[in-house]
């Protein structure tokens, strides 16, 4: 009797307990979600209900917003810059990445410790301070309208300390003895890395590539200052269309800011326990 | 054996990325290339000895940057305007880009930068004088002076704007004023009218007091706000009669009259803390609306843009709108003016500035000023233009206020003055008293000039 009295009351306790804590994080949620919320409802509303601020939900429902802020700016187009670019960042970077961090973990060299940090000392510059004599630089080289300055030094490990650092650590755990018995049976430093070493860091470089990506869908700042031909515009950049002088067209800007949300929504969803395990293995939230 | 095989491979795999870095440099595509195809053709036109016109018939290419980014409203109708000029003429070949306007200033600056500036360009009327002062713009007298351009169809002030040193370095591509908008709906909720409509600075405070709604310690509704909109301390300091700076550039901040203005602004509203105040203008901000356009606040100082706004927005409520309101005595008539220029980069390429030079013409002249205006709403820079824009009674009180505006007076110490002022009225919103605010103003900007003349 006692100890059926004990149980019930054990589980009630745990009953209750858990519905607290699913309310806080329902609530939690809740306060995270609503700037969404809020952009889907502002993409629905007509310039009338913008700025009528006593009703936080539109009079009307104006799905047409969608259609037109689709069809006002070239969102295809933008939409195809911007995924062009995003491919061949995270090619880059993954390459880049890969080798540097391999011969920070696994090689033995003259300078790799001080080496490694400056590097990790790169991580503390933003990137805004090194723009005007990167722009300037390109400039002299005739590459300023082009992908060049986008894309090239992704490929040089240009803003790749983080990852380097993230795949470094997942390089440190990986058995030196896959590394020996491929030179054992002769292959060299290239193979070892391409052929043993690379195939198990594919969690790793995946979260690589998802973090290149969020990175590079986003970059707003670069397009702005490196591409001037409008038809090479990315998303980012093309957004702000709608804002102009004197007047914001939020509605028409939030209907457009949801569609290009969508990859990066959809990659998250797809690739969600990669991109968790990612984080807590490097705590980069991003 | 198989080690030299990597090393080639790997050389050139490093040479191939050498290569591509130099194959991408080609950007030649049409539209918005800046100055890459600007500076072939400068190098072409070097090595051919540089004459004003195009060896063998070609047309000179020229670029125009600009505000209105493709998409956006009357962009069409803007591009035909635009390229319309290639129709009238056969000298030279315009291409343009518009740029979101939040972004302009950035595309701008790194285009000075790198020396890649588009040969004709918008920019602000009021800081001409320190792109004239670098080289940056080239000196249009000469072209204008060839010509026997007459600017008399231009208002005198905003020509007056894009003089340095005795030379025309810009030339207006549009006007603005600040005029006082009113919600005709709340006057009348309060028991007022169109006759109520203050003329004075004591007729504003009145009237404006009897338009507050305040409910359980919240702002509901607010009758005016000297900081809200566009309304700001020199544009008050000009209406009455006094001003920010002396003809030598110092700062008069610290005399009586100056402080008497400042007070009146910090106590228009002085019954509502300055945190609600902010809650109250910040709450539009975050939607995306101003209290005037929400309807919550009664009166607005906007510039004439605010009529295209409130059309927009269809808002359901009558508003009109008056010239800003002046003290009862002494007053002046007078607004700010913040109108856009067009000027030449100075590419020292003869060829590209006549060019440029023909292309501003064109764009002033009065019926493609008009032709702008039914593009973009924006008020010409041609009073014959504007006459044919007297379409009702807000655009004739608009139109009527252009006489009245004025540019900033440009200092070379503080080419920003009106930008610096922010934080101190920032002080005095937040209860810093005026005398405290405007020392620290007056020091702050002696000290600038100082320091200004001491190294230059």
């Amino acid at each position: 009797m006692k100890k059926g009295k004990k149980l019930r009351s054990r589980k009630r306790t745990r009953l209750i307990q858990s519905i607290i804590i699913h309310i806080v994080l329902l609530g939690l949620g809740l306060f995270f979600v609503f700037p969404l919320v809020w952009m889907f409802i502002t993409a629905l509303k007509s310039p009338n209900d913008m700025v009528n601020v006593a009703s936080f939900f539109p009079k009307e429902l104006i799905w047409e917003n969608f259609k037109t802020a689709l069809t006002r700016i070239p969102f295809t187009r933008y939409f195809g810059n911007s995924l062009f670019i995003t491919a061949a960042c995270i090619v880059g970077t993954i390459f880049s990445s890969s080798l540097a961090a391999y011969a920070f973990a696994k090689l033995k060299w003259p300078g790799k410790g001080p080496l490694f940090v400056v590097m990790l000392a790169l991580m503390m510059i933003p990137a805004q301070v090194i723009q005007i004599p990167m722009f300037v630089m390109y400039s002299k080289l005739n590459l300023l309208n082009t992908y060049v300055p986008l894309i090239v030094p992704c490929f040089f490990g240009v803003g790749c300390s983080m990852y380097i650092f993230l795949l470094r650590q997942f390089f440190q755990g990986v058995p030196k003895e896959i590394s020996e018995s491929g030179r054992i049976d002769g292959a060299g430093y290239f193979r070892i890395f391409w052929s043993l070493v690379l195939p198990l860091a594919k969690p790793a470089m995946l979260t690589v590539g998802l973090f290149t990506f969020m990175f590079t869908w986003n970059d707003f700042f670069a397009p702005l200052i490196y591409v001037t031909d409008p038809k090479k515009l990315t998303l980012a950049v093309g957004l702000r269309t709608f804002q102009t002088q004197y007047t914001a067209q939020y509605n028409l800007m939030m209907a457009a800011a949801l569609v290009a949300m969508i990859p990066t929504v959809l990659l998250f969803f797809l690739a969600q326990k990669k991109f968790i395990e990612g984080i807590t293995f490097s705590g980069i939230k991003g | 054996m198989k080690k030299n095989v990597k090393r080639v491979l790997a050389l050139l795999l490093a040479g191939a990325m050498t290569l591509s870095l130099a194959a991408c440099g080609d950007s030649g595509t049409g539209d918005g290339d800046g100055k890459n195809d600007g500076q072939t053709d400068q190098k072409e036109q070097d090595s051919k000895g540089g004459t004003e016109d195009t060896p063998s018939g070609e047309k000179t290419q020229i670029t125009f940057w600009h505000i209105i980014p493709e998409g956006s409203d009357g962009y069409d109708s803007l591009n035909e305007l635009i390229m319309n000029f290639n129709n009238v003429q056969d000298k030279y070949e315009i291409t343009h880009v518009g740029y979101p306007f939040l972004d302009y200033f950035s595309k701008m600056t790194t285009a000075f930068a790198g020396d890649v500036a588009p040969d004709v360009f918008m920019y602000t009327m009021d800081d001409v004088p320190t792109r004239a002062a670098a080289g940056t713009i080239a000196n249009l007298t000469p072209y204008m002076e060839a010509d026997g351009y007459d600017t008399s169809d231009l208002y005198e002030a905003e020509v007056a704007a894009g003089v340095y040193d005795g030379n025309q370095y810009a030339l207006p591509m549009s006007s603005t004023c600040r005029v006082l908008w009113y919600n005709l709906d709340l006057f009348k909720d309060a028991g007022l009218s169109e006759e109520d409509v203050p003329t004075t600075w004591e007729e504003l405070y009145d009237v404006a007091h009897k338009m507050d709604i305040v409910e359980d310690g919240v702002i509901k509704q607010l009758g005016f706000d000297p900081t809200a909109g566009e309304a700001n301390y020199h544009q008050f300091l000009w209406q009455a009669g006094l001003d920010y700076f002396d003809a030598e550039g110092n700062p008069l901040l610290d005399q009586e009259p100056q402080k008497e203005v400042l007070q009146w602004m910090v106590d228009f509203n002085k019954d509502y803390p300055a945190s609600q105040l902010q809650a109250f203008t910040d709450a539009g901000k975050v939607l995306a609306a101003d209290g005037f356009l929400s309807g919550q606040l009664a009166m607005m100082v906007a510039n004439d843009q605010k009529y295209a706004a409130l059309k927009y927005a269809n808002v359901d409520f009558e508003y009109g709108c008056v010239p800003m309101p002046v003290p009862a005595e002494g007053g002046v008539r007078s607004n700010w003016s913040s109108c856009w220029s067009l000027e030449a980069f100075n590419t020292k390429d003869e060829a590209k500035i006549k060019g440029a030079w023909e292309f501003i013409k064109y764009m002033l002249e009065p019926e493609n000023m008009e032709a702008f205006y039914n593009s973009q709403g924006w008020l010409t820079a041609s009073k014959t233009a504007n006459e044919n824009l007297r379409t009702d009674d807000i655009m004739n009180v608009i139109i009527d206020e252009i006489a009245y505006s004025r540019e900033k007076t440009y200092f070379d110490f503080a080419p920003k003055w009106h930008e610096d002022w922010n934080q101190f009225m920032e002080l005095a919103k937040t209860g810093t008293p005026v005398e405290e605010v405007l020392a620290q103003a007056q020091q702050f900007y002696l000290e600038k000039k100082v320091n200004f003349e001491s190294t230059n």
